[in-house]
């Protein structure tokens, strides 16, 4: 019955994809958005690359307010979403940067120069006359960046950058990026849900959920600002019974010989030195938690 | 602009590049558009098989019009048709986003991007049927009709345009109605027949009509040597109307596809 | 019985496309009544043309055409490109049900509701232009002429689903799609009733399954055939269907040695 009910009626539900966010950004930055599915990161790269327009509020992006689309503006900017791809399947990649050319009204010189220091950049010399149907998935990547950066963007927006791609190919990005943006002082705004993208590249980062910004500072602080304990990382010589060990402090993880135990920050040299006392250790860390770990923290914290 | 001129020389020259890579497919898409205009020749054939005069059209007089129709329909489909085609698709993908994010007018990349050079032969299939029944009827042609009618169907071309670019627009809303392409198609196919059939019925439906009939048939009058100057005024200015048209609600379907409800 | 299941399922699904379907029906609807309008000129004042076909009989012949161009034509060819080049028949064949009663069952839907609108817009026309138009169905008549729409719809089934199987052979099947359109179009009776072809023509046509799919399913309707022309067109067309199931059925059997062999 419900369902012949729902072919007549359909309802509809208001949702906010992303409520009250502010920011600023600086030239030359590297800033990374990072938040789970959902949190509003591409609505609100689609806002700022001029895609979207927001209900309220305003947005400036190189002095120029982005859903306008002005020519000039889009010429400064370039957006790179996942696997979307505009290259022309059946030619070599070169063909469509030639496309982008005469879009873009790039000069020939400067194309020339571009486009080679891309293709060092990127390594990709030998494949730029090989059909973009018989690349690889890593090197159509490449293709679909030298794409986006012909026009030399002074404001790059990259949605998900590593997303689908193997361990290899992750850093080879995260290399790229972090040298496109010293070369060429470009400012990257990046999302993505991988931590690792995060501790790789970003020195600033702002974390978003269900559309709020959550923490907008750099990286080191945000660790020192929400972790509230320390992680001791311990190596045993003898067995010691995990009741003992949860003495001392929360024990995380036993995989004798190696155990982790949680402690609260303030509290974690006197943890370590009655450690040493009490058990045969081998070898004690005492280390920062884990950046996902704070995040995590962070949201379930804000969500309940 | 000289820019659009720049880029469309690039995108002749891409379909090109593409369509060599593609030999296999051109040969058998070229027998395709072949196909569908022999069949217009055969339905407007069987048609006329058995009658005289309709409409105050002649049978040869209705055989120019079938030729012009391959004319006009021929440029349509090198230049446009397939970019219509891939509409649908191209907002159903998110692929407009890129395209809005180029410094170009996005209409024009969605129209001109591909160019389908298999449909020439039918192009010219249509030329020599028109100068075969020309000779038949016994009208020989000067330059300046020849002018007139290339301008006039250039005029009629941008109708048709236009109207098509109106009615796909509403994919932008309705991305599952990929089929009104299909229904373009058929509704343009109305164009083969002369104006006068359609001033028969009920006022109403003639509006619907009226742009796509003067696409053909005003052209063809032209080498007829039986156009009114009403005909050519009438069409020009439907042609500006609906392309004027086109733009705005083109835009007006960008609002809302960049507005967050969408 | 699980296959009226499915069909009710696929229903169900079709259902929520019906804005695309009334678009496919303003397509059935827009051709037959162009050729209307084609043939009032052609007619003008006078009254006959030929061979026994009034303005009234030719008005109705395309009139029912608007209904029989939505139920009677069937499109599950156009699945080939999502079946099979793209492998999704593999889904179909891990499955206990036949790949072509599950076809059918999906295609049915579609055709019923267009054919549904078809009506509408039939009974619509009929009321404001055809009230001089007599349809003469005796009571005796009625289950033969169901018997050969139904059968109608069968042997149009049956021919694209062989259409539909050739994809298998040939990466690009739009170009035989486009032909087959074509040989439609004319020999079912698309553009003129089957009688003002040329009669050699009209003749050879009689022996392709074609005119049994929509010409002669609406001359039936139309109601001068006789009971023996009835009976014999239900025979042709449960041959044609004979004929067509063992092609499809052959063609099927070496499709998917090939299918599984290329690892499908």
């Amino acid at each position: 019955m419900g369902s012949i009910r729902s072919l007549i009626h359909r309802k509809y539900q208001n949702v906010k994809a992303v409520d009250d966010i502010s920011f600023d950004i600086e030239h030359g930055e590297l800033v990374g958005f990072i938040g789970p599915n959902g949190a509003g990161k591409t609505t609100t790269l689609k806002c700022l690359s001029g895609l979207l327009y927001p209900t309220s509020g305003v947005v400036k992006v190189l002095g120029y307010t982005p859903f306008e689309r002005k020519n000039n503006y889009l010429k400064q900017i370039s957006l790179v979403m996942g696997q979307k791809n505009q290259l022309w399947w059946d030619l070599p990649a070169q063909e469509s940067f030639l496309l982008n050319k005469e879009i873009y009204e790039i000069a020939d010189s400067e194309y020339k120069r571009t486009l080679s220091e891309l293709v060092d950049l990127l390594e990709v010399e030998k494949l730029l006359k090989i059909q973009v149907r018989k690349l690889s998935l890593g090197e159509r990547m490449k293709m679909e960046i030298i794409a986006a950066l012909i026009h030399s963007p002074k404001v790059l927006f990259l949605d998900e950058p590593t997303i689908g791609l193997d361990v290899v190919m992750q850093k080879n990005m995260r290399d790229f990026i972090r040298s496109y943006n010293e070369k060429y002082k470009a400012t990257i705004l990046l999302t993505s849900h991988y931590m690792e993208d995060v501790r790789q590249l970003a020195k600033r980062v702002i974390i978003i959920d269900h559309g709020k910004i959550l923490y907008d500072g750099k990286l080191e602080n945000l660790v020192k600002k929400f972790a509230k304990y320390k992680v001791l990382s311990v190596v045993l010589d003898e067995y010691v019974s995990p009741e003992k060990l949860s003495k001392i402090g929360e024990l995380t993880n036993y995989n004798f010989p190696k155990a982790t135990i949680r402690v609260p920050r303030s509290a974690s040299n006197v943890a370590a030195s009655q450690l040493l006392q009490d058990f045969p250790v081998d070898d004690l860390n005492i280390e920062e938690p884990d950046i996902e770990d704070i995040i995590r923290d962070v949201f379930t914290k804000k969500s309940s | 602009m000289k820019k659009y001129l720049r880029v469309y020389l690039r995108l002749i020259q891409l379909n090109f590049s593409a369509l060599v890579v593609y030999r296999g497919n051109f040969a058998s898409d070229i027998f395709a558009s072949l196909f569908w205009g022999i069949f217009s020749v055969i339905s407007m054939f069987l048609l006329t098989l058995r009658v005289t005069t309709v409409y105050t059209w002649s049978k040869e007089e209705l055989m120019v019009l079938t030729g012009v129709y391959s004319i006009v329909i021929g440029i349509f489909h090198i230049i446009f048709s397939g970019n219509f085609r891939r509409f649908s698709r191209v907002v159903h993908l998110g692929q407009l986003d890129g395209i809005l994010l180029k410094p170009i007018d996005s209409q024009f990349l969605l129209s001109f991007h591909i160019i389908n050079y298999a449909t020439i032969p039918r192009f010219l299939g249509g030329i020599l049927f028109v100068i075969y029944f020309l000779r038949r009827i016994g009208i020989s042609l000067n330059l300046f009709d020849v002018a007139m009618f290339s301008i006039f169907t250039c005029i009629g071309i941008l109708l048709l345009y236009s109207v098509w670019y109106l009615l796909v627009t509403i994919t932008i809303w309705q991305s599952h109605l990929s089929n009104i392409t299909d229904f373009l198609f058929d509704f343009t196919s109305s164009a083969k027949y002369p104006k006068e059939m359609y001033l028969d019925i009920k006022q109403i439906v003639i509006f619907v009509f009226v742009p796509l009939t003067l696409v053909v048939t005003t052209p063809t009058k032209i080498f007829l040597h039986k156009v009114s100057i009403s005909d050519m005024i009438w069409t020009s200015i439907l042609a500006a109307v609906f392309f004027i048209a086109s733009r705005k609600f083109w835009k007006f379907a960008l609002k809302f596809y960049t507005s967050a409800s969408s | 019985m699980r296959y009226v299941r499915i069909f009710l399922l696929y229903f169900e699904h079709v259902y929520q496309y019906r804005s695309r379907i009334f678009v496919w029906f303003l397509i059935a609807l827009l051709s037959p009544l162009l050729f209307l309008l084609y043939w009032k000129g052609a007619y003008g004042t006078s009254g006959e043309i030929f061979l026994g076909w009034t303005f009234s009989r030719v008005s109705l012949y395309y009139f029912l055409f608007i209904i029989a161009g939505g139920l009677l034509v069937v499109h599950v060819d156009e699945d080939a490109q999502g079946d099979i080049q793209e492998g999704n028949l593999s889904t179909y064949l891990v499955k206990p049900f036949s790949y072509f009663w599950i076809k059918f069952c999906s295609e049915l839907p579609w055709r019923l509701i267009q054919g549904l609108f078809g009506l509408i817009a039939f009974l619509v026309l009929i009321v404001t232009y055809g009230r001089h138009i007599q349809i003469q169905i005796s009571i005796d008549r009625i289950l033969p002429i169901l018997l050969i729409i139904i059968l109608g719809y069968m042997v149009s089934f049956l021919f694209k689903m062989i259409i539909l199987l050739c994809a298998l052979w040939t990466t690009d099947i739009s170009g035989l799609r486009q032909l087959v359109d074509i040989i439609l179009f004319i020999f079912a009776g698309f553009v003129v009733p089957l009688h003002f072809l040329p009669s050699w023509l009209y003749r050879f046509a009689l022996f392709l399954p074609f005119p049994y799919i929509i010409y002669v399913p609406i001359q039936a309707i139309i109601g001068d055939m006789s009971l023996f022309e009835l009976m014999k067109s239900i025979g042709i067309q449960i041959a044609w269907i004979g004929i067509l199931f063992m092609v499809y059925r052959y063609l099927w059997f070496v499709g998917m040695k090939k299918y599984s062999a290329v690892g499908g």
